[in-house]
């Protein structure tokens, strides 16, 4: 059965009480520093209202100079009214080796009879589905010719989707979830979609990953999939390829000072990139992550239309490894005594779920992402990074997801840095082939 | 100009109608956001999650309901926050110390928990002050208890069992009206 809380009426209440419009505002609002001349600024670049170019180009200057000073490899020849060091979608490069089960037989339905839609590949776990698909033309032409190449990561779509019919729309993919019976309890979806060219541009990779981002799964099956009898229907109209004309940058690897760097480059001139994309005025630049270095490069894009309407049916076994922690050993772990202690290890998620004392209920259980991490037969590793989430049913819920980093960086003050919300480095790995789950420094499963 | 007369404007895409809007409610919503995220976001966070909100309301201008704009913006600014939460990573653990299990109840179909929401506002008006209080900062302006017993001059304590009960008395009333 469906459930709900108190702070969905409150939200759809349709107006609040009039005894309470009278409260001192004082007493609610919170001081947040937040100016309303700034917020209209950045809500009318985004949208693209009109703006003064003098502003802008002042920006420019102050954030060139800023770049030179932090010592990055930044040509004074980029000081020109055609340039702007601006940063798009950091695109962190995903990589996986991961357990891709045969995708056959998903039905596919595609309505552009010019392409070709294939997946290629379909994993996930209970609340984590990745979808790949390949898309190509029917008379095998290329998308767009060779000198575009750069893979162009979506704005990461963390939008929730509603659990009836409604689409989300992010950018020029549309994405709706549906299912044939009354749908599970989830309080919504995330989900991120990014692609790529290939093979001479003839492909079009495109990966769409979806969550079930509930914050309380409470009450919920942990074996239970969310996705089983669902339709996912994936809407596309185009996307943007890239071509590099200058690298003006290059990064060895994303050490702190690095992305202390790259995050004075994008703070600055987030707005300026918004407002020049819009308006079509300026080529702009992104970071490629090519496997070693991470390139900041000037180029430009373009849209290329690639109009396909398809639809999967969902129901798979669900791709997971589960391995239980004794008592002694989770409680040491996490810090505070936890029972039936359970890791649910899947391509994209490493999900920790387990019983806490409740008297020790509100406590924060201890995550270090420094010594946190899985260890792979090659002895490669990939950090795990965490949402961790207590809730007072006494279950602690982590999902963690695969990072090449410990941090994806910070600023001086210790402030996590959010590239426009996507994600620097999330990985997919081939989970058969982890040796050793290290979480605090302590070792909790070992091959 | 009242909220109905700006949700008909922006619905028509006035830009000044929109200018107002962000005025009015760029403190309330950039409150929700400090409030929801339990201060686990730096302020250029919060700014572009309140930038975020507007925006949405603008490309969404077709979903406001004409006497439910603070309302919709407030549910607006809460996903957007928890969706930035969850795309944040840091070293701190993040506890929802103020959630209750008791919260939940169950609500049938779509169609009826719009209709319980409608509800509501009845239903609070029958609840006395200063429970009444309480229960509209606590879920309509995401102030957490301790905040409330502050300014409320309350006993914490106090606050959260008055909490407790008025929710009982709003899930009693539902179940009155044949909503649970």
């Amino acid at each position: 059965m469906k459930r709900n809380t108190m702070q969905y009426l409150f939200d759809n209440m349709d107006t609040i009480p009039e005894s309470l419009e009278n409260i001192d505002e004082s007493t609610v609002y919170t001081q947040t520093g937040i100016c309303y001349d700034h917020i209209e600024k950045a809500v009318r670049t985004k949208l693209g209202f009109r703006k003064s170019k003098k502003t802008f180009r002042k920006k420019l200057i102050i954030a060139l100079v800023a770049a030179a000073l932090t010592g990055s490899a930044v040509s004074s020849t980029a000081i020109a009214e055609n340039y702007s060091l601006v940063f798009g979608n950091f695109f962190g490069g995903y990589s996986y080796a991961a357990t891709i089960s045969n995708a056959e037989d998903v039905q596919v339905h595609v309505k552009d009879s010019n392409l070709n839609v294939k997946v290629a590949g379909l994993t996930g776990d209970e609340r984590s589905v990745f979808i790949e698909l390949n898309i190509t033309k029917k008379d095998g032409s290329p998308f767009v010719d060779s000198q575009y190449h750069i893979a162009k990561r979506g704005t990461l779509g963390y939008e929730r989707l509603n659990s009836k019919n409604t689409p989300a729309v992010n950018g020029d993919v549309k994405i709706v979830l549906n299912q044939d019976d009354e749908p599970d309890s989830f309080s919504g979806i995330g989900y991120d979609v990014w692609y790529s060219l290939e093979n001479d541009n003839k492909t079009v990779k495109m990966c769409v990953l979806l969550e079930d981002v509930s914050e309380y799964p409470k009450g919920n099956s942990l074996e239970k999939s969310t996705w089983n009898n669902r339709t996912l229907q994936i809407q596309s109209t185009r996307f943007l390829a890239g071509k590099a004309d200058k690298v003006l940058a290059s990064f060895d690897n994303m050490d702190k000072d690095a992305v202390i760097r790259q995050s004075q480059l994008v703070r600055q001139d987030s707005s300026l990139l918004s407002y020049h994309l819009l308006n079509n005025t300026f080529t702009n630049t992104d970071v490629f992550y090519n496997g070693k270095t991470f390139d900041v490069y000037q180029g430009t894009f373009k849209a290329v239309n690639i109009p396909f309407d398809i639809s999967l049916k969902l129901n798979y076994q669900v791709d997971s490894k589960k391995i239980s922690i004794d008592d002694k050993t989770a409680s040491a772990v996490f810090g505070i005594p936890q029972t039936d202690c359970q890791l649910w290890m899947s391509a994209t998620r490493l999900s920790v779920y387990a019983k806490n004392d409740r008297s020790h209920q509100g406590e924060a259980v201890r995550f270090d992402r420094e010594k946190t991490m899985v260890i792979m037969d090659d002895g490669s590793k990939y950090y795990l990074s965490a949402r961790n989430i207590y809730d007072s049913s006494g279950i602690t819920t982590m999902r963690l997801r695969y990072t090449l980093f410990p941090s994806e960086g910070s600023d001086a003050q210790g402030n996590v840095l959010n590239y426009n919300n996507n994600y620097v480095n999330d990985q997919m790995i081939d989970y058969n082939k982890v040796a050793e789950i290290i979480i605090n420094g302590m070792t909790v499963y070992r091959k | 100009m009242n909220d109905s007369e700006l949700a008909r404007k922006l619905k028509k895409k006035e830009e000044k109608a929109f200018e107002t809007v962000i005025r009015q409610y760029t403190p309330l919503v950039a409150t929700i956001v400090r409030n929801v995220s339990k201060g686990l976001l730096s302020k250029e966070d919060i700014e572009e999650t309140v930038t975020d909100v507007f925006v949405t309301l603008w490309k969404n201008t077709d979903s406001i309901i004409e006497d439910k704009l603070k309302g919709y913006l407030c549910r607006i600014a809460r996903t957007r926050t928890l969706n930035r939460l969850s795309a944040v990573r840091n070293h701190e653990v993040l506890n929802i110390d103020d959630y209750d299990l008791e919260d939940d109840f169950s609500l049938s179909a779509e169609v009826e928990k719009n209709a319980a929401a409608a509800q509501l506002r009845e239903i609070i008006s029958e609840i006395e002050m200063p429970d009444r209080e309480i229960i509209i900062r606590y879920y309509y302006y995401a102030q957490n208890t301790t905040k409330i017993s502050e300014v409320m001059g309350l006993n914490l304590h106090t606050v959260k069992s008055k909490l407790q009960r008025t929710r009982s008395k709003i899930k009693s009333k539902l179940l009155e009206r044949g909503y649970v």
